[in-house]
Order: structure tokens, then sequence, then C-alpha cells
């Protein structure tokens, strides 16, 4: 089984033809029914479709677009949090779209994961929840002291060690965060709105910390909608543009005018459609 | 690792904690108590007084081979007594002992046999206690598996059909009633586990997010459903020792005849409700198994 789902690519990420669809919601669809009485209504709501991307080694990308465009969901797909309707996607050479639960869940902890409400768990310690992902990969306790100890100097976090992640202010609870997800020293890092709750100066100092991993080759991915970012750090960047729409609605019959998503680089500041 | 994180859960909700701690201890208690009823109904009480029918059994008749010689029915005697159990072991003079077969069972048995062939009778006179029915069953088997044991009579005669058929009646009832206690009390604790383990579903939705493999999510819960069962195991055998050993006699509050002595729960079935209490939170974590075998549910 993982034999079958193991890629040779150059790739951190490569996702295919990757469609996502959810089925509506029973209210909505008698709603639509209501609008326009000849129309057939959807059955599915379009998340993402025909999307195609590429990550590369060391990339530090920003992934936009408005809220609902489908950002949250393709870094569920690229995490193996979600399964697509259609498509392949391959994360760090394996292909998430055929695993199990249990790879699934091995192929995560290789993923260094940020949240935008940083997710810590509340009954541990800072040093605690940073350790927490070493403990996953088995790592001994010298080893994993060693990293703990490294990654605190890295965030700034080495008097805190020892406090509850409760008294914590929110810039530093989103460090302990990163902290969390930099220990295992993944080649992959995602963050699904990191500075979300931030103000702006511990927002950028955040993303500045995350763009200096971009020298050791580790790929950074970071969904967000705060474009003052975007436009400060500059990177590769994927917008994401009106992911999900009514395939099959009256008003929508022509395909030409569906808002497929699109990608394009800032860096070569190519406007290439959807694939990348 | 595991051990710091079930005790910090346990800990960061002490109140909630609490009140699992004691629904259980409440539920395993009222099982309990009802255990102790039924293991009460079921003994069998002996003593040295003369037999009452109702109150207990005098003793057993012991039935053994004529051939035996004197030196072999002392050293047989002696074996009996190494029991802690009997107290005496007097042989019945063969003339009483034929008198008492015509007495019980008329001429015609009696004529069967002559001094040479009538078995020896042998009076076991019980210390005074109480049995369990199993115990008791042991006990006889024990006595009539023994060489140069013809028969053993236990002298359950003394107590007359109806009151019998009574015994048995309210012993399968409340054999009944105590399997259904034990369902209801397996389920209601599972309940609690189960309820306990939902105020934790985000910290479980991240572990599962970052990686953790099922049985290193699933470890802390099983270890906190162990902690909740023994501590209320042992909490309810206490509750329920204290009931039976001191408000029970103190209170009359069954009503019972004065002679009648209520025992409070064995050993065994004390050790047996520890176990069921393990078990029933045991069987609310595993209730968490699906939640946990689940794709994680949100970023």
């Amino acid at each position: 089984m993982s034999g079958a789902s193991k890629y040779q690519t150059p790739f951190v990420v490569e996702m295919k033809d990757v469609d996502r669809d959810f089925v509506r919601n029973p209210q909505s669809l008698l709603n639509s029914k209501a609008e326009s009485r000849d129309a057939k209504p959807d059955s599915k709501l379009h998340a993402l479709v025909r999307v195609s991307l590429r990550l590369q080694p060391g990339e530090f990308v920003f992934l936009t677009g408005p809220s609902g465009a489908g950002k949250s969901t393709l870094i569920r797909l690229i995490l193996g949090l979600d399964q697509p309707s259609a498509g392949e996607i391959i994360t760090l050479g394996q292909a998430v779209h055929k695993m199990s639960e249990s790879k699934k869940r091995e192929l995560r902890r290789q993923v260094g994961i940020i949240f935008q409400d940083h997710r810590l768990l509340n009954t541990l310690n800072v040093y605690e929840n940073i350790e927490l992902p070493l403990h996953f990969l088995g790592l001994g306790e010298k080893e994993r002291r060693r990293r703990v100890e490294e990654i605190l100097e890295v965030v700034q976090m080495r008097g805190h060690a020892g406090e509850r992640v409760r008294s914590l202010s929110a810039g530093e609870k989103q460090r302990v965060g990163i902290a969390r997800s930099l220990v295992t020293c993944p080649s992959l890092i995602v963050a699904d709105e990191p500075t979300g709750n931030l103000d702006p100066v511990t927002a950028r100092s955040l993303i500045r910390l995350l763009r200096e991993l971009k020298g050791q080759g580790t790929t950074v991915l970071i969904a967000t909608h705060d474009m003052s970012l975007v436009r400060d750090f500059g990177g590769r960047v994927l917008e994401l543009i009106g992911g999900s729409v009514p395939q099959n609605a009256a008003q929508n019959r022509d395909s030409s005018a569906y808002k497929v998503p699109r990608f394009w680089n800032s860096e070569s500041d190519s406007d290439a459609g959807v694939d990348l | 690792m595991i051990w710091k994180f079930t005790i910090r859960h346990i800990l960061s909700r002490p109140f909630s904690a609490f009140l699992t701690l004691a629904a259980i201890t409440i539920s395993l208690s009222m099982l309990g108590g009802f255990w102790t009823v039924v293991e009460n109904l079921e003994r069998v009480r002996v003593t040295s007084a003369e037999t009452v029918p109702g109150e207990g059994l005098a003793g057993l008749t012991v039935f053994v081979d004529p051939k035996f010689s004197s030196e072999e029915l002392e050293t047989f005697k002696l074996e009996l007594l190494e029991n802690p159990r009997f107290t005496a072991a007097t042989v019945v003079p063969s003339e009483q002992a034929l008198e008492s077969l015509k007495t019980q069972f008329g001429d015609t048995l009696s004529q069967v046999f002559d001094e040479e062939s009538l078995p020896v009778t042998m009076n076991l006179q019980f210390a005074s206690g109480s049995l369990t029915r199993t115990e008791f069953l042991s006990l006889l088997n024990d006595l009539r598996s023994r060489p140069g044991v013809l028969d053993v009579d236990e002298g359950l005669g003394a107590f007359s059909p109806k009151e019998t058929a009574v015994s048995e009646r309210v012993f399968s009832w409340a054999t009944g009633l105590l399997l259904l206690v034990f369902v209801v009390v397996s389920l209601l604790v599972s309940h609690l586990i189960r309820l306990a383990f939902e105020a934790i579903r985000g910290e479980i939705e991240t572990l599962k997010i970052l990686g953790a493999s099922r049985a290193r999510i699933f470890a802390p819960l099983f270890l906190e459903g162990m902690i909740f069962g023994i501590f209320g195991g042992l909490l309810a055998i206490g509750v329920v020792s204290a009931f039976f050993a001191y408000l029970v006699p103190n209170s009359q509050l069954f009503m019972l005849p004065s002679q009648f002595e209520m025992t409070s729960l064995s050993l065994t079935s004390s050790l047996s409700l520890a176990g069921l209490g393990i078990l029933a939170s045991v069987s609310g974590a595993l209730l968490t198994w699906p939640l946990i075998d689940q794709p994680a549910q949100e970023l």
C-alpha cells in the first residue's frame, strides 16, 4: 500500500486537476428552487475545480484569495485532512489521495502545521507543547530536549518554557505554535491564516521568522487574505479566485463563464492560468 | 508522557473529574449493595448450635466404610478436623445409628443392615459462620471423594419443600435483577467516561492533525478510564462495607430477624466489584475509539 503510493517527484507538493465538491445542504437547495423555477439546482458545491499546482523545495509561497475561495480546503487536501473528489495530490512524494488514514497521520508528522488559533494544548506547558511532535516521531529524551531548547531560542521564548500556555499573549502563543511546527525540522510548513489573530507588528515578525527558513531549504506555504503581508514579503503568490461555483446552474451553462481557480506568480509576473 | 498527560487532564477539570468519580462510586455502590443482599441470600449458614430451620445448619453426617479399622477411622477423623470449618467429629454408636435409620426410613431399610454391614455414621459439627453455595458444594464434593466415604448427608431436609421453593425463587429473581443492575451500571459508567472525553474533543482533533497515532491518542484516555474505574470501585467497596457493617445493624434497616446476621461483601465479590468498575470505565474509554479512528474533523 505504502509502496504503491510513493512517487518520484522533484516537487514538495504537486496537485493535478484536483476537484473538491461538497454536498449542499437541503435548505440551500430549496432556496435555489425558489429563486429560479426553471433551473435545476446543483446538489453540489464546487469548492475547488481542476486545480493544479507545484511547490518547489525551499519555496516561500503565499496562498491568497477572499474568504470562501477554497484556501483552507486546498490546505486540508495537501495535508490529507480531506479527500479530493477527483485528481491527484502528492505531498512529500506520497500520493495523499490514495493513502490510508494511518499513513496520512505518518505523513503529517513530517509536515509543520501552523493554525490561526495556534491549537496549543492547555494542559501542557510551553516546553511540553513544543516537544509533542517529537514524541510522535519517537525521538529519545536527550534529542527532544536539545531540539526544544534550540527552537525556544529561535522563537525567543526560552524564558517562558515552564509557563502554561493560558498565561501567554496571542503573539506568544503563535510563536509557540510556530516552534512546535519547526521542531521536527520539516521540509514543508503549511500555515493557515497564521496572523489572523495578531497585531500587524507581531504578524510581520512571525512571517519574517518563517521567511528565514527559505534559506534552509524548507518550503513554506502560507494561506492569508492579508495582502499587505504579501506585498511586504514578496515571494511566490498563488491566488485562488472564486473556488466554488454551481456547475450546472442555468445562468452558468456556458463553461467559459465558470470562475475556475486561477494561480499567478508574482515573482515571475506571469498570469499562468490554472496550471503552474 | 502518557501518564503526565492523563494526570494533567484530570487535574485540569477537577469539578468534572470529581462529579464523574462520584457518579461512578454511587452507581457501583448501588450495585455493590444489591450484590451483598444477593450474596447473603445465597449463603449457606452453618452454626455450632442445634439445627433450627431457617437459621443454619449444625453439621453433616458422613457414612464411612464399615471395613475401616478403629485406627483408620481415627486417622480419618483427624484428617477431617484439619479443616477449620469443622469443630468436632463424633462416631455415632451402631445401635443409635440403626435406631435413627428405623425412625427415618422404617423397618424395611433398617433390616437390610446388621451391625457388621452398617456403615460407620459420623457427625461432623461446623464452626459458626457462613459459606457461599459454591464453597458448601465444594466441601461436600471433597468429603464424598475421600476414600472410604460412602455418602454424605447435608441435612438440608431440615428445610421444608415450601421454604426451599421460596428461597430458590427469590434467589433466581435476585440474580436476574443483579444482572440487570450490572448492565445499567456498565452503561451509565461508560456514558460518563465518554462524556468526560467529549470535553477534550478539540485536543483529540489537534493531536490527529499533528499526526499522533491512534494508540498514542487512546492511551491517556484508556488510563483515565482505568483511574476512574479503580478509584470508583475502591470507594464503592468502602461505601458498601460501611453501609452493611454500621448502618444496617444499627438501624435495622431491613427489619431483619435479630438472629439473622447480614454479612458484608466477601473479598472475592469486592474484587469483582472493583473489576466491574474498571471494566465499565474501560469500555467507556473504548466507546471513544470511533472518535479517534475517524479522520481529523477540522483545521
